[in-house]
């Protein structure tokens, strides 16, 4: 695992550890609030039961939401689906459960499965065996060991998302395979991230290539390096479907995707025979079956900038004559690699609002109350040479603009340059810029 | 407090459990104490509600951990980022040899996390666990997973900087 992953991980069971509760009383309180769970569902199981009879006849729903069988985790009715077939649900006072909140929550006993409507219009179940099948006979020529499936069947109350993993073995070695299927907001930003190659700055990869396909999916072929090994891969394969369908597989050249060391130099699908298997239209037949994702909440804290504007602001403000490549970021981040000719130089950029409380008494170094920070570092990569400029600013009302520069075009990767292409100066001149605010 | 057999049997793995249950939700709500409080006992009033069933779940205390992070993440959607105290320290002093000013920094940058990347760093560098299983717990794509892991790093890298070393080894 890379230093910045361990020492996050240590931080985090530091810090998690350092918080103390009276376990008894929670443990006490959970049974009130349990017991009072059960009362008030015991109580609305028949009203609930027959409501729920009543939808499923009318709006041909999926069966097992409300009948205790694969859906409802949310605790919304799923939406009509008429050439979705009812299946044989099982209500359960317990099982259906409902919280106070009215939410359901549980699975129950039912076997219901969701259905997925097929080419012909005929349905079939999304189980695990029918995971199983289709992938086995998609699969190349090879032994699958450990093949492990789940379809759309509720575990534990919690609806699932399809997905089926195995070992691979072509006679080069044994490999960890994976595929999931799962639905995502089309034309979210979720979904556009799903299929867009990350920046080099970020992610050691050999080859990365996005494209449209003719039916409007999108499609992403990573393949990239995990842990720190310079050995150990993972091929990676995307599909995004006009209609929010995400088609993932993985695979290794590794036994595991973590924990086992490396058994084949690459991973046992080449790039074809992976898009192959991803863009199968068996799989599209699922999309029926899942429901449907509303746009993505997390585009960020309101008032903080967006991506695309933010990498647009920055290549603006940057001094003239420097080639521009590798953009990246999200809500309130953005990196650019740069080149003025001596070497790719990593710049990165976040603005960030709430953060007065680092002002903590410092004295203002700008006449409108800011507070600049300067530093100098190696980078938080431990590569040899790095080395990372940071200007940090802080506005008296709490909007910070951090901005800093590299002499390397990414962060785990050796110097391609003494100094970073951007002084001190200019990252100041940048990060006061009134634009970030507009 | 009276009960059957079902509540003793419950009591003895709320008792042992909540402890680590309301560590990770502290995480999680990135140390709002109240928020993490009220977390964990929905989680363990929902794991009595299903008491009857235990024995067909194949391990109740990663079940319970699933439970918690799925009733913070449905919770996420109803509260507004404006409720919650940014990084409240929890009562009490930290850890011995702890630093309380790193402490905060760590919990601030979680909380300037969107909740389901937050989610993804608590499961996958607190709890231990592999993308495949982050992404069953979240019930999303691995893919997802890995969009928002690389992403939410990528964040916490900028706004920790060098300060985590100093911190992991504090």
């Amino acid at each position: 695992m890379p230093p910045f992953e361990d020492e996050l991980g240590q931080a985090l069971r530091r810090t998690g550890d350092s918080f103390s509760t009276d376990q008894q009383r929670l443990a006490d309180t959970g049974l009130v609030k349990g017991r009072r769970t059960l009362r008030r569902r015991r109580a609305g199981a028949i009203t609930g039961s027959v409501a729920a009879l009543a939808l499923v006849g009318v709006g041909g729903a999926w069966a097992g939401g409300l009948l205790g069988g694969t859906g409802g985790g949310r605790g919304d009715v799923a939406a009509p689906v008429p050439s979705v077939e009812r299946t044989s649900g099982k209500g359960s006072a317990e099982g259906d459960g409902r919280n106070e909140t009215g939410k359901a929550e549980g699975a129950g006993k039912g076997d219901g499965n969701r259905k997925a409507e097929t080419a012909t219009g005929t349905t079939h179940p999304i189980t695990a065996a029918w995971m199983t099948d289709t992938f086995k006979r998609l699969m190349p020529r090879g032994e699958l060991t450990q093949v492990e499936a789940r379809g759309t069947e509720a575990k534990h109350g919690f609806p699932n998302s399809p997905m089926v993993s195995a070992i691979f073995d072509d006679g080069k070695g044994k490999a960890a395979v994976l595929l999931g299927i799962s639905r995502t907001a089309p034309k979210s930003q979720m979904a556009r991230e799903l299929v867009t190659c990350p920046a080099r700055a970020y992610v050691r990869f050999d080859a990365c290539n996005s494209e449209k396909l003719s039916d409007g999916s999108d499609f992403m072929l990573l393949q990239r390096y995990v842990r720190n090994t310079g050995k150990a891969k993972e091929w990676r394969a995307t599909l995004v479907t006009p209609d929010g369908l995400v088609v993932d597989v993985s695979e290794h050249n590794a036994p595991a995707e973590k924990g086992k060391p490396v058994s084949r130099v690459d991973p046992p699908l080449d790039p074809h025979q992976l898009k192959k298997l991803t863009t199968d239209g068996a799989w599209r037949t699922v999309t029926g079956a899942l429901p449907e994702e509303k746009p993505a909440d997390d585009v960020g804290i309101p008032g903080e900038p967006g991506v695309e504007e933010m990498q647009k602001d920055l290549a603006a403000l940057l001094p003239k004559g420097l080639k521009l490549s590798d953009k990246s970021g999200q809500a309130g981040f953005a990196s650019l690699v740069v080149n003025d000719g001596k070497g790719g130089s990593l710049v990165e950029v976040n603005a960030q609002l709430g953060m007065s409380d680092l002002l903590g008494g410092k004295t203002p170094t700008e006449p409108d109350g800011t507070v600049v920070t300067v530093s100098r570092s190696g980078g938080d990569k431990d590569v040899p040479g790095i080395v990372m400029l940071t200007v940090d600013t802080v506005k008296p009302d709490g909007r910070r603009v951090v901005i800093s520069a590299f002499n390397s075009d990414t962060q785990h990767s050796a110097p391609t340059r003494k100094q970073p292409a951007l002084t001190a100066e200019q990252l100041k001149a940048i990060a006061l810029d009134p634009t970030w605010w507009k | 407090m009276r009960g059957t057999r079902r509540d003793a049997e419950y009591l003895e793995f709320a008792t042992v459990r909540s402890g680590h249950l309301y560590r990770s939700a502290c995480l999680l709500t990135s140390g709002d104490t109240h928020f993490a409080e009220d977390l964990t006992q929905e989680t363990l009033g929902r794991m009595y509600a299903l008491w009857g069933r235990i024995s067909r779940i194949d391990n109740p205390a990663a079940y319970a951990q699933t439970v918690l992070v799925r009733t913070f993440l449905s919770q996420q959607r109803r509260r507004s980022a404006t409720e919650r105290p940014v990084g409240e320290l929890p009562d009490g002093a930290g850890p011995p040899g702890g630093d309380p000013e790193l402490r905060l920094t760590l919990l601030e940058a979680l909380e300037r996390l969107a909740p389901k990347d937050r989610a993804v760093i608590v499961l996958r560098y607190w709890e231990d666990r592999s993308i495949e299983e982050t992404a069953d717990v979240m019930n999303v794509s691995s893919a997802a997973v890995r969009t928002r892991s690389v992403r939410a790093l990528a964040k916490l890298r900028e706004q920790l900087g060098g300060s985590l070393p100093a911190f992991a080894s504090g």
